[in-house]
């Protein structure tokens, strides 16, 4: 009896870790009001965007979600230090990102 | 280089994701295509345009949809008549966005300069303030303010995926954001050999 709710509790638990480990897709009443309102405003952008560069931002978006929950973590903290960046660092940042790019 | 892979890689650089040989190919194009070079000129403007275009208030959902659907339209026209008239293309963009901007700009003074009117069926109303202080703090209203949430359903595509809204400027320098320390460690300075190399 004792090793059956082992085995159960070993199984609810890997599920529990494989659930946390991909991001759980929300509905839009899952968001918070900051979060509505920056999705609005990014809504609006992603409008005006050309067609293949929306595809390009779906199958970006893809890949991001299937990242584990410390990996996407690592991404929004990299974002928020890209956009702490002054403007001659971040001209600095697009030169090296260019040679970064190029392979050099 | 075709036309339309110019297009698609203006785009790609307006964005700053476009390789270094790949840009100075597209210089080469532009340097020897007008048609192209004047298409650059007339997107580079849009995107500051609409880049620059303030939020200063909140505006009716219904006017937002009915300005946004008519700049698409608009839009689509525009794309039908640029193959015959490419090289006037930068005056009929001129259109649109002057138009939204002074659809805004009426719909700034509908909201902000006048009497209150009723907000229309669903969506939020956000400064109640507004007609109290109306005279004497005007000025400070009109600093900018951001749209409000509608508390309408959002558009299918949004309601479907709103992670992706959310996450849009992420996604937008995934690659940068992915990268961000290797190409920190990046040396920004090419070397001789490199920079000859990389034709």
């Amino acid at each position: 009896m004792i090793r059956r709710v082992s085995k159960l509790l070993a199984a609810v638990l890997l599920g529990v870790a494989a659930c946390a480990a991909a991001e759980p897709a929300r509905g839009w009443f899952d968001l918070t009001p900051e979060e509505q309102q920056r999705a609005w405003d990014n809504y609006q952008q992603y409008q005006r965007m050309p067609e293949h560069q929306r595809g390009r931002i779906e199958q970006r978006q893809q890949t991001f979600q299937a990242l584990p929950q410390e990996e996407r973590e690592r991404l929004r903290q990299n974002y928020d230090n890209l956009k702490g960046l002054n403007e001659e660092q971040r001209r600095e940042f697009g030169e090296k990102y260019r040679r970064w790019k190029s392979g050099d | 280089m075709r036309c339309e892979r110019a297009q698609e890689w203006m785009t790609v650089r307006l964005d700053h994701e476009l390789s270094s040989w790949r840009s100075r190919r597209l210089d080469r194009h532009l340097a020897i295509c007008q048609t192209c070079a004047a298409e650059e000129v007339t997107t580079e403007r849009l995107f500051e345009a609409l880049a620059s275009l303030p939020v200063i208030s909140e505006v009716p959902e219904l006017l937002e949809e009915r300005t946004l659907r008519a700049i698409r339209v608009i839009d689509k026209e525009q794309d039908a008549q640029r193959s015959h008239r490419r090289w006037w293309s930068w005056m009929e963009l001129a259109g649109p966005v002057t138009s939204a901007a002074a659809v805004l700009v009426f719909a700034v003074h509908l909201t902000v300069g006048e009497a209150p009117t009723p907000a229309p069926e669903g969506v939020r109303v956000v400064s109640p303030q507004k007609t109290a202080t109306r005279a004497g703090a005007r000025g400070a209203h009109v600093a900018r303010r951001r749209a409000p949430v509608p508390t309408l359903t959002p558009p299918p595509d949004l309601a479907a995926n709103p992670d992706l809204f959310v996450n849009l400027p992420i996604l937008r320098q995934f690659e940068k954001v992915q990268h961000f320390d290797s190409i920190r460690s990046t040396n920004a300075q090419p070397n001789a050999n490199a920079a000859n190399s990389n034709g």
